[in-house]
């Protein structure tokens, strides 16, 4: 009997994005990557659910974090040097972008200065040549003032800077459009208001062909059910064809390190390590798997492995 | 049910009698496509109906029991293609792999092994569900019966050797174990075996999916009703095809693939294949063989089942109350937490952890965690006084003194107010709680 591929009708698809701008487009990345694009749900064949391979970017923290376990084991040689790191996750560890967090800047910690804070994205900048993400401390203004500071330097870059939220949108969206970068949209777990921001930043006269939503990633067993379902949800909204929601999407898998499944020792749970690499690991194939164009991981292994996952998932088949 | 209402109406009486318990035929179809009623509800429909209309509300795949008595397994029976839909029912079960070739003693431990295998998470026993010998070359019949006696679980017998199955199954089968045929070449022989022991069977095809509906016709068409499908094949083509089939199932009433779906993890590499094996069991394999076993591999794999096989309309809760870990005292710490099961048992733990034994009560958040429940206006400090004052606590204690979670330390200063009690604002996770109790 013939088995004819059950079709649906698709009125609607995944906006794409560039990440990242070479010398021929005026920048100074050595490559450049389009994502989104998609179809139909994920790695759907037939339908072309996944036209672009989902992209890993991996986090570099401005100020020295307390990592745990795998993290802190794998990253030790340059933790404390941001530089040396974003250069790892280039040259080593399989990285498609670099997100650079200023976590060092927020003025409940380190305080990090704007003009420190700059200088390290400059050499950053110069020192890889990967596609580059920024993301704030958090706090409006600091992250305002430290946006308008690297705002000349990444603006012939192709950069994705964030997180702009439902309460202070507005200067990230200025400084995305000011120094034409990306921006991410990010909402707490709700198909509705990411929406609602959406159209925030679309009224706020915001190009829609430069926004990344960020759902908000639940880790596993720490909320990743309802990440997965918000993520399918917000694809097949998409793929219906609401022009508001049609963005590429990001995840941070990241947080699949923070929960002590990922780095407490146990005598029940077994050898810590490989337990730390699937908890990140499976975090981010639940939001690949749900929809996600871009995902930020933390552990060179999960990277390896992620990347592994990837080519499986997008090549074979005819 | 694949029947539109009008459709169903068509094949029902029409004379409105009522004793289906609605008032009108009509009223009954509409109940019937939506899945609300069942079809034997109404006395009436003649018996080209009722197979018409029978054959239609069948669930679109197949539910299929494995083993028998306490721990049997249930696959398929699914509803939908996306949990948020309403939910996914039946959480595939993990099948930890012994092999006849082992010896005895080998067969007998990882038996053991699989079955000691479970974790406490939010309150429930998660771990392996089922043991399958893979016949190569040894006894299969002496390694089923010690595989049966070692782990006391459902077993899957797996291979292509007629007579090593026919003696496993002289052996285990009135246990009903899932025969699976390992080569596409041996599924006759296979199902010839499982409608002789009344025992499901699983069946693969090297043809595709088309293939696929052949082989499983041919051994519907032998007699056997409980059937699996065995999915092969590359990751990247082996998820297409299972999302195909949940596709042609639901969406279109596809009976003919509609059945659950099992895949084997094979591979070296064990992280690769968890990754592998969570990947399908999030894109609807009902049920996963895996040949890599240890615990860091499956609690990984227990937890993402338990996520994504919950009900998305109600997280997991416990019953608001005050709970008491160790014996607690009257001069014991009491603290306050919020009735998510994931909140709950975290800071259990912690404070079993500790050796401090405490009391901890439980506060109607409606199952959210406690920042979600702060944010959303649930644990708002009227909301959590009230609670503390009908649940009586103050006559168990000698001091008037709570530990709330450091999340919401926001909220002291007015819960101090309307308590008259003083609050101590405790660490903002539970993994500092033993630290802090011990230096309370
Ligand atoms: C999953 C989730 C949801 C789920 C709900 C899950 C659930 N059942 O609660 C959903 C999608 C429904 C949801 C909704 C909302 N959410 Co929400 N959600 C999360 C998420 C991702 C994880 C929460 C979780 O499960 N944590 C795990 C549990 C175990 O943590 P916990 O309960 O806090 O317990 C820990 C500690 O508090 C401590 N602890 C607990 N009890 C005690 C007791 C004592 C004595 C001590 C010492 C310690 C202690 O130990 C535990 C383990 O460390 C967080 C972000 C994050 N990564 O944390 C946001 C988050 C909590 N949500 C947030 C918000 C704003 C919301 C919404 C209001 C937004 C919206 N969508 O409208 C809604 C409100 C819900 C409603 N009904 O209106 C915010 C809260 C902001 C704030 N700072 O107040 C967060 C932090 C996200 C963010 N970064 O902005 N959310
Ligand atoms: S019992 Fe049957 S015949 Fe009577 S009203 Fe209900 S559906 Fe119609």
């Amino acid at each position: 009997m013939k088995v004819e591929w059950p079709t649906e009708k698709i009125p609607g698809s995944i906006g794409s994005i560039v990440l990242g701008k070479t010398a021929e487009d005026g920048g100074t990345r050595k490559v450049s990557y389009t994502i989104g694009g998609g179809k139909s749900m994920p790695f759907i064949r037939a339908e072309n659910g996944t036209p672009n391979r989902p992209r890993i970017a991996m986090e570099v923290h401005s100020a020295k974090p307390d990592f745990k376990a795998m993290a802190a084991e794998e990253l030790a040689g340059v933790l404390d040097d941001p530089v040396a790191w974003a250069k790892a996750c280039e040259n080593d560890w399989g990285a498609d972008l670099v997100c650079l967090k200023f976590t060092g800047a927020n003025p409940d910690g380190e305080d990090c200065s704007v003009d420190e804070t700059a200088a390290l994205a400059k050499e950053v900048l110069g020192s890889v040549g990967v596609p580059l993400m920024f993301y704030g401390c958090g706090d409006e203004s600091k992250d305002s003032q430290i946006m308008s500071a690297i705002g000349d330097m990444i603006r012939p870059e192709g950069a994705v800077i964030g997180v702009a939220e439902a309460d202070s949108y507005k200067s990230m969206a200025a400084a995305a459009i000011a120094f034409n970068t990306h921006l991410v949209s990010f909402s707490n777990l709700d198909i509705n208001l990411a929406k609602q921001l959406n159209i925030l930043l679309l009224e706020y006269d915001f190009p829609a062909e430069r926004i990344i939503m960020d759902p908000l990633q639940g880790a596993l067993g720490y909320g990743v059910e309802y990440s997965f379902s918000v993520i399918e949800r917000i694809r097949l909204a998409a793929l219906a064809g609401d022009k508001t929601i049609q963005m590429p999407m990001i995840c941070d898998a990241s947080v699949g390190n923070n929960y002590r499944e990922a780095y407490e020792p146990s005598d029940i749970w077994g050898e810590a390590n490989t337990r730390s690499i699937l908890w990140e690991g499976v975090t981010a194939m639940s939001s690949l798997t749900g929809g996600a164009d871009l995902v930020i991981i933390r552990c060179p292994s999960s990277t390896k492995y992620i990347n592994r996952m990837l080519d499986r998932l997008m090549g074979g088949g005819d | 049910m694949g029947l539109s209402a009008i459709e169903i109406y068509k094949l029902l009486p029409k004379t409105n009698c009522g004793e289906c318990g609605v008032p009108t035929c009509l009223a009954f179809a509409m109940q019937l496509a939506n899945m609300k009623v069942e079809l034997s509800a109404c006395p009436h429909v003649d018996a080209a109906g009722e197979e018409a209309l029978g054959a239609a509300s069948a669930p679109p795949i197949k539910l299929v029991t494995v083993g028998d008595g306490e721990g049997k397994l249930e696959l398929g029976d699914e509803t939908v293609l996306f949990r948020h839909e309403k939910t996914f029912y039946h959480a595939p079960p993990l099948v930890g792999v012994v092999e006849d070739g082992w010896d005895a003693d080998a067969i007998k431990t990882r038996a053991a092994d699989v079955k000691a295998l479970v974790f406490d998470r939010v309150g429930r026993e998660e771990g392996m569900n089922a043991v399958a010998v893979w016949h190569t070359s040894g006894d299969m019949a002496a390694a089923a019966t010690t595989a049966k006696e070692a782990s006391g679980m459902p077993l899957v017998l797996i291979g292509s050797d007629e007579g090593a199955m026919k003696a496993a199954l002289g052996a285990v089968g009135g246990d009903k174990p899932l025969i699976v045929s390992a080569e596409a070449g041996s599924n006759a022989a296979m199902v010839a075996l499982a409608k002789e022991h009344g025992c499901p069977v699983a069946v693969g095809s090297d043809g595709g999916l088309e293939g696929l509906v052949d082989e499983l016709k041919a051994a519907k068409d032998a007699g056997v009703e409980n059937i699996v499908m065995l999915m092969r094949g590359e990751l990247g083509d082996l998820f297409n095809d299972l999302v195909a089939v949940r596709r042609l199932a639901i969406n279109k009433s596809f009976r003919e693939l509609g059945y659950p779906s099992m895949t084997i993890i094979e591979g070296d590499d064990e992280i690769e294949t968890t990754l592998e094996a969570a990947t399908l069991l999030m894109k609807y394999s009902s049920m996963l063989v895996l040949r890599n076993y240890s615990p860091e591999l499956i609690l990984p794999m227990v937890t993402i089942r338990l996520n994504i096989y919950t009900d998305p309309q109600k997280p997991i809760q416990v019953k608001p109350a005050i709970y008491k870990v160790g014996d607690p005292g009257p001069d014991a710490p009491f603290m306050l937490t919020s009735n998510f099961s994931l909140t709950y048992f975290s800071v259990e733990g912690d404070v079993d952890k500790s050796k401090v034994p405490s009391r901890i009560l439980v506060i109607d958040t409606e199952g959210l965690s406690v920042l979600t429940a702060f944010a959303a206006g649930k644990m708002e400090p009227d909301k959590m006084a009230d609670a503390i004052e009908a649940s009586g606590i103050a006559d168990e204690l000698n001091h008037k003194k709570l530990i709330i979670p450091g999340m919401i330390a926001r909220a002291s200063g007015k819960l101090a107010e309307l308590t008259g009690w003083e609050i101590i604002v405790g660490p903002r996770e539970s993994t500092g709680i033993p630290k802090f109790l011990r230096e309370l």
